[in-house]
């Protein structure tokens, strides 16, 4: 779709990704959701950044929210600019003159702020509440105005509003708007998980479905669903090998993994998974390649004393932030990112991950585990897009992945049912860790389930994990 | 729509030619304020009786309009004696300035209307009676 309009910027860079450079100026949208859900703060981040001496904003507030309310709590923004309050952004309640005259005013009212102040941006928070005062032949006759009104001249509107699934069917805004933006929040356990939306969005293009977000102190914080790179619709595995790490793996395996690929590493407790995903990153070090390990479960200070006893290297821990920013010098160690597992929440962990990866150049990662994140997703489908979206990221840029997943039978046993068990599909190796404990003098066996691109060998290995890790025999 | 400051009557008479009464309010208010007179019509037959009547110094115009199409009105209006000198401001959702250019427009504006843009291009051509604008 070519794009011929100009655009209005959310003043949220991850907005505008999603909504593929920003609402197209002049249109008319509305930004639904339910109480709480976000709309307000949206709507004043759009608000600040789009406004200055010569761009006038009209901020309608109804019959919601009286305006000193809504310029009170917005105060605690960081991007709220007091010195713009009441000069570029007009803040004004029209809830009195609603009452008392009903939704006719609002015409006049709209016309009249044309004529005095040409504002480029109107919004209107909230315009549900005026079906409240009015027939439905006289909220039509209204609107049909109103959109007459705010085309002809140049401003783009935003009108503000907790519509239920009923109302966007049947409500004739719905019908004459030229965007919708939708903030879902939903109940997970005990905290919520926050969803944005785009359901329309005329004349442009969007990314679609459902963009994980929170409300901070800068406003919100997007996650933009991850989509599969346009270039890659078959990912292809590069043919240079790279060493695991791991002594006496990378034999079995024809000289290593391809670079690129995708490993599951699976086993039960204490099987050596996060032994071996530790080598893995450690040997890129050794090899100047920059390593994320990614872990939800061991405490950092555990893992740093696992890397010093591997290989007495340095490890930091970065915070989500550290993660993303951007290094001009790359000093050696391992990053690690540790997310609790009580906050993870997948669609800010795989966007993080992924922006990452791709700002410091990452070319080893581990997750450790994909388990976590898994418990993590209130939507199994949800997990699979994401986990297959990173895979082909990955594939792309060349970077070498190793996944983590506590399990039993669930990837020998072929089920194919659960998003972990169609993991199995994305992988291009799978090694299995295992105790046998059927002998006098129980060993750990591992098991080359799948090697792609390679001569797999079938046989089960013993081996040993010592001071300085894994060894195969 | 009249003029309520008497002292603009020998103004620049600019017919704002639209369909859409929004446009023609908004236009003709910003003229008026800017030093103009302004009579409107809704469609082109409309336009063209009233310009015949009381050519205007500058038509802002849609090309789009009912009845009589704007490039037709131009025509009309190029080939009368009476309103051949009349310039033509296009305002048009046509995003595309080539309509403009077969009706040899002398200023071409795409939709939607504002202020600003809209007094600079008329201001270019007819001079208003006041200098006080925006």
């Amino acid at each position: 779709m070519s794009d011929i309009y100009p655009r209005i910027s959310t003043g949220n860079s991850k907005a505008n990704e999603i909504l593929h450079g920003g609402f197209p100026a002049n249109s008319i949208n509305l930004i639904i959701g339910q109480p709480g859900s976000g709309k307000t703060v949206f709507a004043q981040q759009l608000a600040f950044h789009n406004s200055d001496d010569n761009h006038h904003i009209l901020y309608l507030t109804t019959m919601s929210e009286p305006v000193t309310k809504v310029v009170r709590y917005l105060q605690q923004f960081s991007f709220c600019d007091v010195d713009k309050i009441g000069s570029a952004i007009q803040y004004e309640d029209i809830g009195n003159d609603l009452m008392k005259s009903g939704i006719g005013v609002l015409v006049p009212y709209l016309k009249e702020a044309i004529k005095t102040t040409s504002p480029k941006i109107i919004i209107i928070d909230s315009f549900k509440p005026l079906h409240d005062l009015s027939t439905v032949l006289e909220m039509r006759k209204m609107l049909f105005e109103l959109t007459g009104l705010l085309t002809a001249y140049e401003t783009t509107v935003f009108l503000l509003g907790d519509y239920s699934d009923e109302d966007t069917k049947t409500l004739p805004e719905f019908a004459v708007v030229d965007g919708i933006v939708e903030l879902l929040r939903s109940g997970r356990s005990t905290r919520d998980e926050r969803f944005l939306r785009v359901l329309k969005l005329r004349g442009s293009s969007y990314i679609e479905g459902l963009h994980g977000f929170r409300i901070l102190p800068k406003g919100l914080d997007i996650y933009p669903r991850l989509v599969t790179p346009d270039v890659a619709e078959h990912y292809v595995i590069g043919q240079d090998q790279i060493l695991t790490g791991v002594d006496g793996l990378d034999k079995i395996i024809g000289g290593g993994l391809r670079k690129g690929s995708m490993t599951l590493v699976s086993g039960g407790t204490g099987t050596g998974k996060t032994t071996m995903a530790l080598q893995f990153v450690i040997e890129g070090l050794r090899h100047h390649e920059r390593s994320l390990y990614v872990n939800f479960q061991e405490n950092p200070a555990q893992l740093e004393r696992s890397v010093d006893n591997l290989c007495g290297l340095s490890v930091r821990n970065l915070s989500e932030v550290e993660a993303l920013e951007v290094e001009q010098n790359i000093a050696p160690g391992l990053d690690m990112l540790y997310i609790s597992p009580v906050e993870v929440q997948i669609d800010s962990v795989i966007v993080t991950l992924f922006r990452a990866i791709k700002e410091k150049k990452i070319r080893r990662v581990v997750i450790d585990s994909i388990g976590d994140l898994a418990m993590a997703a209130s939507d199994p489908q949800r997990l699979h897009d994401y986990l297959y979206a990173l895979v082909q990221h990955f594939a792309v840029q060349g970077v070498t992945a190793m996944f983590t997943l506590e399990t039993g039978d669930a990837i020998t046993g072929a089920s194919t049912d659960s998003p972990l068990g169609r993991i199995s599909y994305m992988s291009d190796n799978i090694f299995l860790l295992s105790l046998n404990q059927e002998l006098p003098d129980p060993i750990r066996e591992i098991k080359c389930v799948k090697t792609r691109g390679s001569k797999q060998d079938l046989h089960i290995h013993e081996f040993t994990i010592e001071k300085d890790g894994i060894h195969i025999t | 729509m009249s003029n309520p400051d008497d002292s603009q009557k020998t103004a620049p008479l600019i017919m704002v030619v639209d369909a859409d009464p929004h446009v023609r309010e908004l236009a003709g208010y910003f003229l008026i304020e800017a030093g103009y007179q302004v009579e409107c019509a809704g469609d082109g037959i409309e336009a063209l009786g009233k310009a015949k009547k009381n050519p205007p110094a500058a038509i802002l115009l849609e090309l789009i309009i009912p009845k009589l199409n704007g490039l037709s009105l131009c025509r009309l209006l190029k080939s009368d004696p009476t309103t051949r000198e009349t310039k033509i401001v296009v305002l048009s959702v046509l995003s595309s300035s080539k309509g403009a250019q077969i009706v040899e427009a002398d200023a071409f504006l795409s939709k939607p209307l504002e202020k600003t843009r809209l007094i600079d291009a008329m201001s270019k051509i007819i001079k208003p009676l006041r200098n006080t604008i925006l």
